[in-house]
């Protein structure tokens, strides 16, 4: 039995498909102007690498994520909240906090022992601390986001950026670059203004270890270690790539549901 | 010969006849709301007398909330708050895009920035006098500074209360003495004599309109909800804080209001048919919360059933002594008025608030508005998560400027709150 989970994000569209307790297919693709149509695109790629063809070969879907409403194939939506729990807790049972930080939103969520939502916090504000603004400051600095976060890494003495919104940030960086700052102490102060920002988010909701880093933004290595240091705490590193933790919790649920479905 | 305008007035004159016009049309309507209509007469009363006195070289004060108005009342001195009328006419206005073009810091309360740019901008009247309080947040500081750094204002005397930092009966008796200066301040500058049996009258017709809010927050408690949301607290404040303290038009509408409530709820009926959830709103309302209210209502079904402006625990002042009356007006000014109750000295009160508010309401989850102003409270969130925890309620934080819609637009609300819902079962997802 084959089910999916979609999260359709406003950056990348992610799909998990699952056979019996098994990540059996992932594939992240960038969002088009269309829920639908990514919702689609997504689910047809992951399909055919593991043989399957079409939706209908598909049990059961849920759909999270902040398009997922409005999806003609998906079967059931579930809040992007409790799939993000669901999918983390899955990865590691020991996990109470869960850090997401996608494309265009950032949330902290703490999760029990049974991966239930305790309480969550999210960035209501604009791209600081997301994707969107880690992209903006790369172009800034004339580099990819790998490069970027490469970049950060190797900064000993990071600048101090006070401005969090992209717009400022981005004249703050450009006299940093006038002024002769190493790009890479560019790159690590920008990453640190951005944990500044997700800490205030953190304290709302307590940071209680174990601590993951969810969203595309887990796979730069510079955010992550910068969080550890501020929180004193490690952050776990999953198994699965950490972009999928919300597509894998409503494959989860979509997985239980086609199980009551099927009795 | 043609003569200047008095500063300020043409922004009143603007507000008396919109006043008037919504007055006539609610008048001519087949179901005119009568509640309603008392609370715009009201505000129509209130904006005639600040023009009077602003043409009539009459002496008014520019106070805050929580300054005893009880006492300016009972001396028949009219007083405004800066910021009420661009609050009520918010809709009307392009205030809000003003104050950003305004002097006050970006981190500071939408009120403050409000009362900031309307004295600039020359949209209040010069007042006779000052009362400024430095109580509940620092930004009071920064709004005074402000005023007396205008050129219209500078010379305005004024008179800054005050406030202890707790509730014991030192503190209140310490604040006495700041009512005690405050009143030979005002006598001194108006040349009237605080007559104490007029302050027996005042207080007496406060206390009865606070017994009635009280009722009619005791109804509140039924399940499901007989009023609306953040229904009492809007009008209740306005006519008990904000306009000329101890009106008996007040004490009328107040009963307006438990009527109407009461009605409901020996019927058996609730606000809504069906009601599926019920919220604390764990701070004052602001501009932003009718159409949140609105939305709550229909979209899930969820009534908010308290927030800390109807929430009203003022004690009955006893009148029988000059010395009674003002350790009264101190202890209800000082630790009862909403905000500076939760905002001032240490965080047990607003904890305490909170807990007693959910049990007695019935409450399924808090929401937490984290206004920008409130950073006290907002560094105090950890403790409101562990009370809210114990009593088994899910609370959402927000960051909010519950005075400036633009800070948290609504669409990413209902984007938070439906994620909210949705994750602990509550409203359409009960
Ligand atoms: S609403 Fe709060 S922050 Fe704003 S002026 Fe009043 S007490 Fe200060």
């Amino acid at each position: 039995m084959f089910v999916a989970g979609i999260d359709l994000g406003s950056a990348t569209g992610k799909v998990v498909i699952m056979e019996n307790d098994r990540v059996a297919s992932t594939v992240v693709i960038r969002s088009t102007a269309s829920p639908e149509k990514t919702a689609a695109l997504a689910i047809e790629e992951a399909a055919s690498k593991i043989g399957l063809k079409a939706v209908s070969d598909l049990e059961y879907i849920v759909g999270t994520g902040y398009g997922r409403s409005g999806v003609s194939f998906i079967t059931e939506n579930i809040s992007e909240i409790t799939c993000h729990a669901k999918g983390a807790h899955w990865l590691n049972p020991g996990i109470r906090t869960v850090i997401d930080v996608g494309g265009q939103d950032c949330k902290v969520i703490s999760v029990n022992a049974d991966g239930k939502v305790i309480e969550f916090a999210m960035n209501d504000k604009c791209a600081a601390g997301t994707g969107k603004f880690f992209e903006a400051m790369a172009r800034t600095l004339d580099c990819s986001l790998d490069e970027f976060a490469a970049l950060a890494l190797r900064s000993g003495n990071p600048c101090s950026i006070t401005k969090q919104c992209s717009v400022f940030a981005e004249s703050e960086v450009i006299t940093l670059i006038n002024n002769g700052e190493r790009q890479e102490d560019i790159a690590g102060g920008l990453i640190d203004s951005i944990v500044r920002r997700l800490l205030s988010m953190i304290y709302r909701v307590g940071a209680v270890p174990q601590v993951v880093l969810t969203g595309g933004c887990a796979r730069n290595m510079a955010l992550v270690k910068s969080l550890e240091v501020s929180l004193g705490i490690p952050v776990i590193r999953t198994k699965e790539d950490p972009q999928i933790t919300g597509a894998l919790g409503a494959a989860l649920f979509a997985q239980a549901k086609a199980l009551i479905q099927n009795k | 010969m043609t003569t200047k305008p008095i500063r300020g007035l043409e922004r009143y004159y603007e507000y008396r006849e919109r006043w008037k016009a919504i007055i006539s049309d609610m008048e001519k309507s087949p179901v005119p709301n009568p509640a309603l209509l008392a609370l715009f007469r009201l505000f129509l009363e209130n904006d005639e007398k600040t023009i009077d006195c602003a043409e009539n070289n009459k002496p008014f004060l520019s106070s805050w909330y929580g300054n005893a108005p009880e006492i300016y009342a009972a001396m028949g001195i009219h007083y405004i708050c800066v910021v009420d009328n661009l609050l009520a006419h918010q809709s009307f206005t392009d205030d809000l895009a003003g104050i950003d073009a305004n002097i006050v810091p970006d981190d500071m309360c939408g009120l403050i920035k409000l009362g900031a740019y309307a004295v600039e901008k020359g949209l209040v009247p010069t007042p006779t006098g000052m009362i400024a309080m430095l109580e509940p947040c620092d930004a009071q500081s920064v709004l005074h500074e402000s005023w007396i750094n205008n050129d219209a204002w500078k010379d305005v005397p004024y008179f800054a209360l005050d406030p202890a930092y707790r509730s014991g009966k030192e503190d209140f008796e310490y604040f006495v003495g700041e009512l005690r200066r405050m009143i030979a301040f005002l006598e001194n500058l108006t040349g009237i004599k605080l007559d104490w049996n007029r302050l027996r009258e005042v207080i007496e017709e406060t206390n009865k309109q606070y017994e009635i809010w009280d009722e009619y927050n005791q109804l509140r408690r039924a399940v499901p909800c007989p009023g609306g949301s953040f229904q009492g607290s809007g009008i209740g404040w306005a006519i008990s804080q904000h306009i000329m303290a101890g009106h008996p038009g007040a004490t009328d509408l107040f009963r307006m209001l438990l009527a109407d409530e009461e009605s409901r709820y020996k019927a058996n009926k609730g606000w809504l048919e069906k009601e599926n959830s019920r919220v604390l709103w764990a701070d004052l309302i602001g501009t932003v919360n009718a159409p949140i209210g609105e939305w709550l209502e229909k979209e899930h079904g969820t009534v908010v059933v308290q927030d800390f402006q109807g929430y009203t625990p003022y004690s009955h002042i006893d009148t029988s002594t000059e010395e009674s009356m003002l350790l009264g007006l101190a202890k209800r000014n000082l630790a009862e008025v909403p905000m500076i109750r939760q905002a001032r000295g240490n965080v047990d009160v607003f904890i305490e608030d909170v807990i007693r508010i959910v049990e007695d309401y019935k409450i399924d989850c808090v929401f937490f508005p984290g206004h920008v102003g409130h950073k006290d409270q907002s560094a105090s969130v950890g403790f409101l998560r562990e009370a809210c925890r114990e009593l088994g309620v899910p609370l959402l934080v927000l960051t909010m400027d519950i005075f400036d819609p633009r800070y948290l637009p609504m669409d990413k609300f209902t984007h938070i709150v439906n994620e909210f819902f949705e994750t602990h079962k509550l409203g359409k997802f009960k």
